[in-house]
This record gives C-alpha cells, structure tokens and sequence, in this order.
C-alpha cells in the first residue's frame, strides 16, 4: 500500500472577525501520492488557497483550523512553531501567483537561492552556490554565472517564476505547493513554466499541488482534480475524466461556462446567480442548492461525499443517486 | 471582381494610417507602435492578442484619443482626428467608451452606483439633473443591475456587478465603439460567462462595434469578427478571427494559440511539448534588423535575421508579417 505524502482529513479553517466568523473550509479531505500532481480548482472565496495555507501553517493567529493533515506520517498541525520551520523551504516548497513580491528587492538572486540551503544546513556556502548555478542554467536563465549576482528588477516575469520555481526545488522538497504560479504571466510564458514544473517533477519523484481558478491548465498538468465550491470539496476525480464524466451541477455548469477555441460560437450557457461568500450564511443543506438547476427535495439535507467510481466521488444527491440506480 | 476595381466599403469608423508612437524615458526612446494600419469596419469587432510589452495598450490609448501619435494619422468616420482642436476632439471621445480590466478601480468609491453611471453625462452636459437620473436608472436594468443598488456604492458590490456598471457608464452616451481591455480576464468564470452573454446583446441591439484587448485567445473568437496580433509594436498577423484561428500564418499567433490551455470539443489541448525558453530578448532590441520575432523563432533563417519582413496580403484581407507566412499556413498546426 502506498502511502501517501500528504493527506489532509477534515480540515476546517475558521476566522474570527469583528462581524462575525468567517468558515473558509468546511471539511475537506485529499490524498497526494508521491510522484503525482494533485489540482485544486475553484473560484475567488471558495477555499482553495486557504486549504494549502493552512497545510503550510501559514495562515494569521486569528485562524482557528481544525482536522488532520498527514505529511509522511507526521502531523503537521500537531508540530510546534520551530519544527514547522524545520519543514518548510525544506521537504515541503511552495510558489505563489506575483514572484516579485516574494523576492526581496534588495538582495541579490543568488543570495535568495541558497538561503533556505543555508538555513537548513543543507550545503556549505560554496556548494550552495554550485548547485545554484546549476540550477539557474537547467531552468533556462542563459549565463547563469554572471546572473547569479544579479538582482530582481533585471529579470522579467517569467524569468523570476522560474527562479521561485528553482529556489523551491533546491532543498529537493517531498511536496511542491503552486499556488496560481501563472496567473501573472503571458500565455506563452506561462506554458514554458508549466511545462518546466512538469519536468523537474519527472526527474526528482516529488509530489505538486497546483492551486488555479483556471480548469484547462489543471486538465493539463495534473492527474487528479479536487473542485472547491463555498469551502467544501464537491467533486474529486482523475482530470481525463474531467470533459467527460464530470458529475456536479456546478462543475458541468463551470465547464460550459468556459468560451471554446473550436466549436459553435454564440451565447454562453452560464451558473445563474453569485458564488457563495465566506462570510455568507451558510445553508444547512447542499451549498450549491440555491444556483443549481437540478434541485430537488433531498438538497435541502447536505450531500456527503459520495464514491461514484475509482478516484470519483462527488457531493451531490442527484450525481449520487444516479450511479446507484 | 476584376483586379484594382474599388470594393465598395463604406468608410471605415475607425482607422490607423502609418501610425508610430514614441516614448522617450531617461534618454532612451522606445517604440511602442511602429508603423501601424489598421481599419475597424462598424459592426465587424477587433480583437487585439499579444504579450506584454507588444504595444497594446498605446494601440487602444491612441484608439481612445488619450494622447496624440508621433507620426501617423488617427481617423474616426472619416475625420483626421490629429489635426483637430482639443475642443473638437470632445464630440469625437463621446463617441468611443472604455471598459478597464479591474472594475473596482475604475468606478469612483465616493459616488453611487447612480452618480457613477451618470458622471459621463454630466461631464459632456447631456439633460438635466432629472433625466439624467432617469438615464441611469435605465441604463442599469440595461446591464442587468438591479435598481436596489442604485444608492449602493461601488465596494458593496460583487466584481461581476461592478463591471456591470461599468459597462452601464459607457453605454451612457450612446457611443458608436467601446474599447474593453481585458474586460472579462478579472472575473470567476461563471461570472465571465454573464458578461459575455451581456455584451453580446448589447452589441446586437445598440450596433455598437468593440475593440477587445484580451490574452484569452477563446474569448477573442467569441466577441470578435477580427483579430490582429501584435508584437514588440508592430501588428504581425491580422485577418478575419476565423482564418486565423484555423490557418494562422505568423509563427508567433501559432506559438499563442498552441501555448492556450483550452478546452476543445473533446479534450483539453495538451501542454507544449517543446517549448522554448525566451532568454535575453528585451523590447529594447527592437531597433535591430531583420524580423523583430527571429530570436524566438523556431522556423527562422539567415533572411529573417537581415531583412524586416513587411505586412502583406495573403488572401481575403489576411495580412502576415513573416517571409514565410506560405509555408506556415500549409503546414499543420501541431
């Protein structure tokens, strides 16, 4: 049996606020095996960086989170302050969407590299910028010896993603969390970048979550897709079923909604109304219900995660219904 | 049609004629459009595709009437609009209305939702005070808004509504074109979906013509009857989106439409399987010889390094940049 490398159970993250609490994430579960690439899909406010925040320990003091997240037999919420450091920029890496805001402006490229290497004890100074260099020149930056000293404002976009990409992996992590890592960039960069993380997946057996509101590149990149909707996981399953076999409303709703490059042209069938707030109240029954088209008595109780097939489950009565009958 | 003889095209509403614009910034000039022509026929909408940096955005500011080209000139329904005062040119800005990409941004978050849309009036003194609030109120059940949130400020709506009134406030004065740059990329996808679908409507019922500045190759084909691709300032492919779509002649437009992930008819198209990464290639190069492209270009040869390739026409107005553009358009698109 293969464990996996992470496993989050029953995650809940709530924030206290002056108005009230906000449930960002209600009770979310999933797996990341070694060597696969987990997505995890949704739009604005449904959860879906905060999840992988609050697996990364990263979130305010004024986050209550609650439930499990397992990372290679360890749990993570369980750990004090000093061994969570011990694992970040370590055996678990992440990227976020702006790399210019995460570098710092007055450092040296170089120097930003090696410190997690640094810091971890990981190689000596000489090593660190060896292997640095190296790196500089696999990921594409042409004269990776004289760009090493060189600072942020001279690089473009992309180059600078690439070399957040490159800092993540130095420490060779268990786990790569992307969060948007190519919402900022031009197309063509951004499939350069994606194309890059898939290959230094290959080559090092590292696990990845890609955090993105954008479904075709999770198609793309990843081999299972978690779809988040009001905090809650509505659907998992293995992304070549995605066009085809998707079984939520709301995922079938998402999908149609996206304009086409072949097809018929013409008007956009589209989910009525606005996606649920996290500070909105939040129904007792199905989240989606008062969007959904096909509601039904049932969906004023809310669905569990329903096992439509292997890796296919689903939130839903009416997906879960039809399998059964 | 025997060769030479005039198409009988009415005038255009909007067209570039040899048009270049310069910035100078600490001694260094930059050319941020080269040499542009381009014609936008009412009623047939142009999409603008390229990166950043590609001279887009000067492109739809000079479009707009915000500043003055270095060379070239600037018309809209037959006028010379580079020769006119600046009182004049007041009528013609009437005429064409923006849309920005972060809705938020561009609303004022002192005024209502009502003062918002109906600023526009008031500026080119449209009615009184009474009509003009009744515009607005109209105006937003136009856009799909409801009148609760006439009294509503900007914050205490969604992205989605925002751009609704937006798009309300450049409906106001009856103009003949809009500008949108980037109008739907903010947006959650469901949300987009709407807008789209509004904007489609209103072009159907108000005949109004949109220039549309999109990264979003999917959306462009959507909204828009023709396309021109831009790169480091100059337009390297332009045509009807359907041809380019299905025959794109530049090599670049088929480095964009390869690198979309998008959902086709049965699957996603899959990640690039060679890309190529763009080391050291700056906007500052741009003054060299040869193709403006050939650093990044996978197909180039001595020539492309020598000798600027001009526009030319291919066939049914599909104009391309390339010395190639033959052999690009036969071979397959992979």
């Amino acid at each position: 049996m293969d464990h996996p490398v992470l496993h989050v159970r029953d995650l809940h993250v709530q924030f206290v606020t002056d108005t009230g609490t906000v449930n960002a994430v209600n009770g979310v579960n999933l797996q990341v095996k070694r060597g696969s690439t987990v997505g995890i899909v949704g739009e604005s406010g449904s959860g879906k960086s905060t999840t992988m925040m609050a697996v990364m320990r990263l979130l305010s003091t004024g986050a209550r989170i609650g439930g499990q997240v397992d990372f290679l037999g360890e749990n993570l919420l369980s750990l004090s302050k000093k061994q969570m450091r011990k694992i970040r920029g370590h055996r678990i890496s992440m990227i976020f969407q702006n790399p210019s805001t995460y570098l710092n402006p007055t450092k040296t490229i170089g120097k930003q590299m090696i410190e997690p290497l640094l810091y971890h004890h990981l190689a000596s100074p000489a090593e660190a910028r060896r292997r640095a260099v190296q790196l500089l020149g696999d990921i594409g930056i042409s004269n990776p010896e004289k760009r090493f000293d060189n600072y942020p404002f001279e690089f473009s976009g992309g180059m600078l993603q690439r070399m957040m990409i490159g800092m993540a992996l130095l420490s060779r992590p268990h786990l790569l969390i992307a969060d948007e890592p190519t919402t900022a960039l031009d197309v063509t960069v951004q499939a350069e970048i994606l194309w890059l993380l898939k290959k230094l997946q290959q080559e090092t057996g590292m696990a990845m979550v890609l955090v993105t509101h954008d479904l075709a590149v999770a198609a793309q990149v990843c081999d299972e897709i978690y779809v988040m909707y009001g905090g809650e996981m509505v659907e998992h399953l293995p992304s070549e079923m995605l066009l085809k076999s998707q079984a939520h409303p709301y995922l079938q709703g998402l999908i149609q909604s996206i304009p086409k490059l072949s097809g018929e042209k013409g008007r956009l069938p589209y989910i009525p109304g606005q996606p649920l707030g996290a500070s909105a109240n939040r129904p007792t029954g199905c989240i989606f219900a008062d969007r959904c088209a096909y509601r039904f008595e049932r969906c004023a109780e809310r669905p569990p995660l329903l096992q439509l097939g292997e890796r296919h489950e689903v939130a839903c009565w009416k997906a879960g219904a039809e399998v059964s009958v | 049609m025997t060769d030479g003889a005039p198409r009988a095209n009415p005038v255009p509403l909007a067209e570039l004629k040899r048009m270049t614009k310069r910035f100078r910034s600490s001694g260094q000039e930059v050319v941020a459009c080269r040499d542009i022509n381009l014609q936008i026929t009412k009623g047939e909408s142009l999409g603008i595709v390229g990166e950043s940096g590609s001279g887009k955005s000067t492109l739809i500011r000079i479009l707009q009437l915000l500043i003055p080209p270095t060379e070239g000139q600037v018309y809209f329904e037959g006028t010379d609009l580079t020769r006119l005062s600046a009182r004049r040119l007041r009528t013609f800005r009437k005429k064409i209305q923006f849309v920005a990409q972060d809705p938020y941004g561009s609303l004022f978050p002192n005024l209502t939702i009502g003062q918002n849309i109906a600023e526009p009036l008031e500026i080119h003194g449209v009615g009184d005070r009474r009509s003009r609030r009744e515009l607005a109120a109209e105006l937003m059940e136009t856009v799909g808004l409801s009148l609760y949130n006439f009294h509503s400020f900007p914050h205490e709506l969604s992205g989605g509504q925002q751009q609704r009134v937006a798009i309300a406030r450049a409906l106001a004065l009856y103009p003949q074109m809009i500008v949108l740059d980037e109008a739907v990329s903010s947006l959650d996808v469901s949300i987009q979906a709407q807008i789209l679908n509004l904007l489609q409507g209103l072009k159907e019922e108000r005949e109004l013509t949109y220039v549309f500045v999109s990264h979003n190759l999917a959306v462009i084909r959507l909204m828009c009857e023709q396309t021109a691709v831009m790169y480091l300032g100059r337009i390297v492919e332009q045509g009807e989106t359907e041809r380019l779509f299905t025959a794109p002649s530049h090599p670049y437009t088929r480095a964009l439409i390869s690198a979309i992930p998008a959902f086709t008819e049965d699957g996603v198209t899959p990640l690039g399987k060679s890309v190529q990464f763009v080391t050291g290639v700056s906007g500052s190069k741009q003054g060299g010889q040869g193709c403006a492209y050939h650093p990044r270009c996978p197909f180039a040869t001595s020539r492309c390094r020598e000798e600027t390739p001009e526009l030319r026409t291919l066939e049914s107005a599909h104009q391309v940049a390339c010395h190639y553009a033959e052999t690009m358009a036969d071979s397959v698109l992979q």
